[in-house]
């Protein structure tokens, strides 16, 4: 075997990553810590001192290297953490050939779009893909989950649903698509691309999204959802869309 | 201090350095979850998928050409029935679908595919054999997973990866290359496909030769 199996948590991507930011953290932030002040101590201290010989500084230089080096790391892991809470979905979906999804969507014209674009006070994304056999099971739900948010009046706010394939070819979402009879837009990523950057989640998952006080999408939801109690589930998509809470 | 041993001293305190450095990549490489893998994995599975990494792409050496009669096998099934290549000549076209390992990420999310296409399968007159070198008990446990298949599902396991061997497909880790045969029912090979171990097929590549089936 090239490499050592290793077991794969429930969230694999998450569950890695906190493997490292949950369990082991202090572990690997103090052998950091070490190492760099040793690394200072052997490298940049003897050309410190030739430059700061006898001043104020030099005494303090173990603990201006400390300080430093504790601010570094820090936001390092702060940063990460905030990356891992905000998937990034600053990604484009190749416009779809339908004119009825194009209209839903609110598309004018162009190849590819982003989530921006689409014309809706709030977004819901179902990452799915025709191997999981959850979203096979589940897809009749996920229609009526479709067909009640269509038969939401429409004074409520414009509420747009669609599905991203992650790892599906184009052929296989448009075989996923009949085979289900699905009338939501269904886009292809391939490459695990979109899948990659919205924190690589298992399937299915759905991504609540809607617009702020600035006009921006922000994500109100991420989760399994609850796609055998369709009825169920959009009211939680509402409720947590004003209070994500 | 002689100045040799101080240049050794000096010397060995570079190369620690430099050793440190490496480390502390490694360690904000990690912190910062780049080493994370890419795979979609359904919830389906729940906590029981094993990821394997990356692996090389293919570690194996076909040994059966396009034209070549099919090697015959024989070979138990998760249903309890002994299936046979040759039960099929004349009969129906059949498709060998070998996947390297149960409870992996890429595999585990390629037979359930295969299991809600079947009408493509029938309009093509093709039977579906999904063959992994895992065992019996192992291929019932992971395939109930995936819902009722309409296709056999085969273990090469005893004696190890034989069928496999026979193909060319098997990797030098005792696992099986990700690939699909086509025989046609004069039992004739008229397709054949080792991918990435990594990377699940696409389906259309599968309909594209059905499509050109005598």
């Amino acid at each position: 075997m090239p490499r050592p199996w290793r077991m794969v948590p429930e969230n694999y991507r998450s569950g890695i990553r906190s493997g490292v930011s949950k369990t082991k953290p202090l572990r690997i932030f103090f052998l950091q810590f070490m190492d760099l002040i040793k690394l200072a101590d052997i490298v940049i201290k003897p050309k410190f001192s030739s430059i700061c010989k006898g001043k104020f500084t030099m005494r303090y230089f173990n603990l201006i290297c400390l300080s430093l080096l504790f601010l570094t790391l820090c936001c390092g892991q702060a940063l990460g953490q905030v990356s891992e809470a905000e998937p990034a979905l600053d990604f484009s979906l190749s416009a779809p050939e339908s004119d009825v999804h194009r209209q839903y969507l609110g598309l004018l014209s162009g190849d590819s779009f982003s989530l921006e674009q689409i014309k809706a006070d709030i977004v819901i994304i179902e990452i799915f893909s025709m191997y999981c056999p959850i979203c096979q099971r589940e897809a009749a739900n996920i229609n009526t989950l479709f067909s009640l948010i269509q038969g939401l009046p429409s004074q409520d706010k414009t509420i747009r649903f669609l599905g991203i394939g992650a790892g599906n070819s184009a052929f296989e979402i448009e075989f996923f698509r009949k085979k289900y009879a699905i009338e939501f837009p269904l886009f292809s990523d391939s490459d695990f691309v979109i899948h990659k950057k919205i924190g690589e989640v298992r399937t299915p998952h759905f991504l609540g999204l809607k617009r702020n006080d600035k006009g921006n999408l922000e994500k109100f939801y991420s989760g399994p959802g609850d796609a055998p109690h369709p009825q169920a589930f959009l009211e939680t998509l509402l409720k947590r869309s004003k209070d994500p809470s | 201090m002689s100045p040799g041993l101080r240049w050794g001293l000096k010397k060995l305190e570079y190369k620690t350095a430099m050793f440190k450095i490496y480390r502390i990549l490694l360690c904000l490489l990690l912190l910062t979850g780049l080493t994370a893998t890419a795979m979609a994995g359904s919830r389906g599975f729940g906590n029981r998928i094993f990821d394997p990494g990356k692996l090389l792409p293919v570690d194996s050496h076909l040994t059966v050409q396009v034209g070549d009669m099919a090697p015959d096998f024989e070979l138990p099934a998760i249903s309890g029935k002994s299936i046979s290549l040759k039960a099929f000549r004349g009969k129906k076209n059949v498709m060998l679908s070998f996947i390297p390992a149960a409870w992996t990420p890429v595999c585990s999310d390629q037979w359930p595919g295969y299991n809600i296409t079947q009408e493509i399968f029938k309009k093509h007159d093709t039977i579906v054999l999904g063959i992994s070198v895992d065992n019996i008990p192992t291929l019932f446990a992971w395939t109930g997973e995936m819902g009722e298949l309409w296709f056999d599902v085969l273990s090469d396991f005893w004696p190890h990866g034989d069928v496999s061997r026979r193909y060319g497909v098997l990797r030098s880790d005792g696992m099986a290359d990700r690939a699909l045969f086509l025989i046609d029912k004069t039992g004739r090979l008229q397709f054949a496909h080792v991918g990435d171990i990594n990377v699940r097929p696409d389906l259309q590549i599968i309909v594209h030769e059905l499509e050109k089936l005598p």
